[in-house]
């Protein structure tokens, strides 16, 4: 429903539900196109359920069936629209996320289905692809700082949108901060570093010397930007502790909101322990308790902060699990099935897109593939899904594999 | 010739005293002074003693000279005795197998291969003089365990893909375009790619206890097209990879690729180069010269070692790098050197020479994982002397902690620092910065330097 305050506000996600209720086609394509330069988000958070994490224990229950299992469904802050009852507080933010239960895939391998749904693209060993997170940041103006943070995993690489939008990985912030603060201690040394160097950096015209002479000024600057503190976790109020929860992912969750405040533009935080072979239903129980309160609270701060406007938020794992229960009281992989929440930005809340038969073994009617979340996702950055990239083997290769926008989730 | 005084000839000429390949590098420079005449081109002068001593190092045994060895170069600077006797070293078999590991398989050790297990075979197979053909046709039909039996770590690490992955390394071409649509730039169409394919039908890979193991079952040959080698040569027994080893390593572009790969690995630029992408975008820059360094390999029957001698007793191996009055043409013709990135095994090593320090061999291993960045174990190194090094990479290196290398009390020496980090003597001008520095700074400050970093 469109209020006034979206109509008359202008603001962003507002200008796009207008939109929509006109020339939906029309509109859409031009923000495909990159046209419409106003509706661009500008930053980008996936929290990554490492494993393959089980749709029908989170947002797609499916009470009281034999595939069910003990899980209950509980309402949510959304109309029609419920989820598991292992996510509470996750469910009084549902009106500002949508939940995709009709993304399928074919990979149900880790490896090649991590590279799927991070890439948009199979994974062939020679034709390497930029994450999600490359091709976002690549996008944006550069900045004295990472563009693109991966906190809990090494991230994926960058390919063909050159080095500079590699990830910056963290995998334990503690140890990050000490490190960036070991760098501003040694401002010194580097001073003296540059004018030892500069002899030989001017001598010689090859790229790669320039490159690493530039990386070096952009280490120092980055020593005197905020991002050293924003990997601070001792930094945060009792508040914020208490709302994000004191486990590790909680942490990365707050360390997220301060990244993308500072301007951070892609954030990806880590969440592993989902492929659930058994005991399915005591982990997936627990791994909820984890993410419940950082979710919903990622998601408050978000809104409250404005960020929300032009920030997308993705949930999201390499494939989901099977509604059999194996002998193992666990669930198998289930790519037919693949697990997406998505939120902010111009995304409209509140909302299921597609759904799965009573028993969640198939997807009823329409069903989206990944490379269609990709062209999604890009288009509200302003990249056309058929946009052309050149590889460094000179081949050409569109920004996603075929991939066609989802309308519903735009309202 | 006749056939009789032609392998004489070749006797004397590749006979063990090394006197042969200076022949030969001599053969290569006469040809390259021809062409720069012919284009008007002025070669850069050969480096001095001691930056060709820093340079053959590097290239030869994967780390800067230590001082004693500055000195005895100093006292003697024999440039071709100094090729021949890092040549000869057991250095030398130490890092020409991991540089080439690297080449070839990558760093990781995904799909539980082994990459240790294969590095040592093929530091065996170069203590042993075994020829490039040798080493190739082992790669290409060994079976068993990864753990045990070296070569296998080849084709079980690229068991998805083996086609391409034997195409490129070994041939220098980009089969796999074809694999989807014939090449846009070269004559090969889907059917080549699938016939080549097929040489692979009978390989399985299995998981044997956490470890993998490949061998060739027989009753897989059925399926697909029949294989066919890229020169229309057809198997004609059962044993696919035995005859696809022979026509491969038989061929013309197999030669020309080796010619190639060592001709980029020591010079920094390939005659065809990127090496891995011979097209008909992308040609030697000189066909005559790719010819005559092609027809020198074939003569050495492809023995690495000689051909290593011979490429660097050349004056092209010698020259000095590119600097902003050089064109284009100079540097892809070789009458200008093109500057090298640093592999992590020699930063590593150059490092603990230059800091002289010593450390156990878990130890080092260990540190030399943090110099590689994550995302990249599997990444594929065909172009080994690609920029890497990411944002994170150099954070990681300025932080290094090297437990009690330096006393901060230490007296400063800069000229003796200068020289066993950067293999020279510091200017007028560098002392003046130097000058109350802490000798901990200093040795910083020339350890994370680009003239560290790159191998000029």
């Amino acid at each position: 429903m469109l209020n006034r305050r979206q109509m008359i506000g202008g603001s962003i996600s507002g200008f796009f539900a207008f939109a929509a209720r006109n020339s939906l086609a029309r509109i859409v394509d031009e923000v495909a196109s990159g046209t419409i330069e106003s509706g661009k988000a500008k930053r980008c958070v996936v929290l990554w359920m490492d494993g393959g994490p089980s749709q029908l224990d989170t947002f797609d229950p499916k009470p009281g069936k034999r595939t069910g299992g003990p899980v209950q469904a509980i309402n949510t802050s959304a109309d029609d629209l419920q989820i598991s009852e292992y996510l509470p507080s996750v469910a009084q933010q549902m009106h500002n996320l949508s939940v995709i239960r009709n993304l399928t895939s074919k990979e149900g391998e880790h490896v090649r289905a991590r590279h799927y749904l991070h890439t948009g693209f199979k994974f062939v060993p020679s034709f390497p692809r930029p994450s999600i997170g490359s091709v976002v940041s690549a996008q944006m103006p550069t900045l004295d700082f990472p563009k693109y943070v991966s906190l809990g995993s090494p991230g994926f690489g960058p390919a063909y949108m050159g080095p500079a939008n590699a990830p910056f990985s963290v995998q334990n912030m503690g140890e990050a901060r000490q490190m960036l603060d070991r760098i501003k201690q040694r401002s010194g040394r580097l001073e003296l570093l540059g004018r030892l160097d500069e002899r030989f950096s001017s001598s010689t015209m090859d790229k790669r010397v320039i490159q690493r002479r530039a990386n070096m000024e952009k280490i120092q600057r980055m020593a005197d930007t905020g991002f050293a503190k924003a990997l601070d976790v001792e930094r945060f109020s009792q508040n914020d502790r208490a709302r994000y929860g004191e486990s590790e992912f909680g942490r990365r969750c707050l360390v997220a909101r301060q990244l993308l405040d500072l301007g951070v533009n892609f954030v990806e935080v880590q969440m592993s322990g989902w492929d659930t072979h058994e005991r399915n239903f005591k982990s997936v129980k627990r791994l909820c308790s984890i993410i419940d309160k950082p979710f919903a609270a990622l998601v408050q701060d978000l809104k409250s902060s404005g960020m929300f406007e032009d920030t997308i938020l993705i949930w999201m794992g390499e494939f989901g699990r099977t509604p059999n229960i194996n002998s193992r009281n666990g669930r198998d992989h289930y790519p037919l099935c693949t697990p997406a929440v998505i939120a902010g930005g111009p995304f409209r809340g509140g909302q299921a897109i597609g759904k799965t038969n009573n028993l969640g073994t198939s997807i009823v009617g329409e069903e989206y593939k990944v490379p269609d979340l990709f062209a999604t996702v890009f288009s509200v950055f302003g990249i056309d899904p058929d946009q052309e990239f050149t590889t460094d083997f000179d081949s050409p290769t569109a920004a996603t594999d075929e991939g066609k926008i989802i309308h519903e989730l735009f309202g | 010739m006749t056939i009789f005084s032609y392998c004489f000839l070749s006797c004397v000429i590749f006979s063990s005293d090394g006197s042969g390949s200076a022949t030969h590098a001599r053969r290569i420079d006469d040809y390259l002074a021809k062409i720069y005449s012919e284009e008007s081109i002025v070669a850069n002068p050969v480096v001095e003693d001691l930056s060709f001593l820093r340079r053959a190092n590097l290239d030869l045994v994967g780390r800067i000279p230590t001082l004693e060895e500055i000195e005895a170069y100093k006292a003697n600077p024999d440039r071709e005795k100094l090729v021949d006797r890092l040549i000869d070293s057991d250095e030398f078999d130490q890092f020409t197998s991991e540089a080439w590991t690297t080449w070839l398989i990558g760093y990781s050790n995904a799909f539980q291969t082994d990459r240790e297990t294969f590095r040592i075979w093929l530091s065996d197979q170069l203590k042993n003089d075994s020829s490039f053909k040798t080493i190739v046709s082992q790669i290409l039909t060994a079976e068993g365990s990864t753990a045990i039996n070296g070569p296998t770590n080849f084709l079980a690490r690229h068991f998805e893909q083996p086609t391409t992955a034997v195409c490129r390394s070994f041939l220098g071409v980009r089969l796999e375009c074809a694999q989807c649509h014939d090449h846009p730039f070269d004559q090969w169409t889907q059917n080549d790619y699938e016939a080549m394919k097929s040489f692979f039908q009978p390989l399985l890979r299995r998981n044997e206890n956490g470890v993998a193991a490949i061998f060739d079952d027989n009753r897989r040959r059925s399926e697909g097209p029949k294989p066919v080698f890229l020169t229309g040569s057809k198997p004609r027994t059962q044993r696919y990879r035995q005859e696809l080893a022979l026509y491969l390593t038989n061929c013309k572009p197999f030669a020309r690729n080796f010619a190639n790969r060592v001709w980029y690995y020591l010079m920094g630029r390939g005659i065809v180069d990127p090496p891995d992408d011979f097209n008909q975008e992308n040609q030697p820059v000189d066909r005559d010269l790719l010819e005559l360094l092609t027809q020198i390999a074939r003569d050495s029957d492809f023995d690495i070692k000689e051909m290593f001698r011979i490429v660097c007793k050349t004056q092209a191996y010698q020259r000095a790098v590119a600097n902003a009055e050089n064109s284009q043409s100079s540097i892809r013709l070789f009458a200008a050197k093109t500057i090298k990135p640093v592999l992590p095994v020699q930063y590593l090593n150059s490092l603990l020479v230059g800091l002289e320090r010593d450390l156990p061999f878990s130890e080092r291993r260990q540190l030399l994982r943090r110099l590689i960045n994550l995302q990249d174990l599997n990444e594929d190194y065909q172009r080994l002397w690609e920029y890497r090094e990411s944002i994170q990479q150099l954070m990681n290196k300025i932080t290094f902690e090297f437990q009690g290398s330096i006393k901060d009390n230490q007296k400063t020496n800069t000229s003796n620092m200068f020289l066993r980090l950067l293999t020279r003597q510091p200017t007028v001008k560098e002392l003046k910065f130097c000058e109350g520095q802490k000798a901990a700074d200093i040795m910083f400050a020339l350890a994370l330097s680009n003239e560290f970093f790159f191998n000029h």
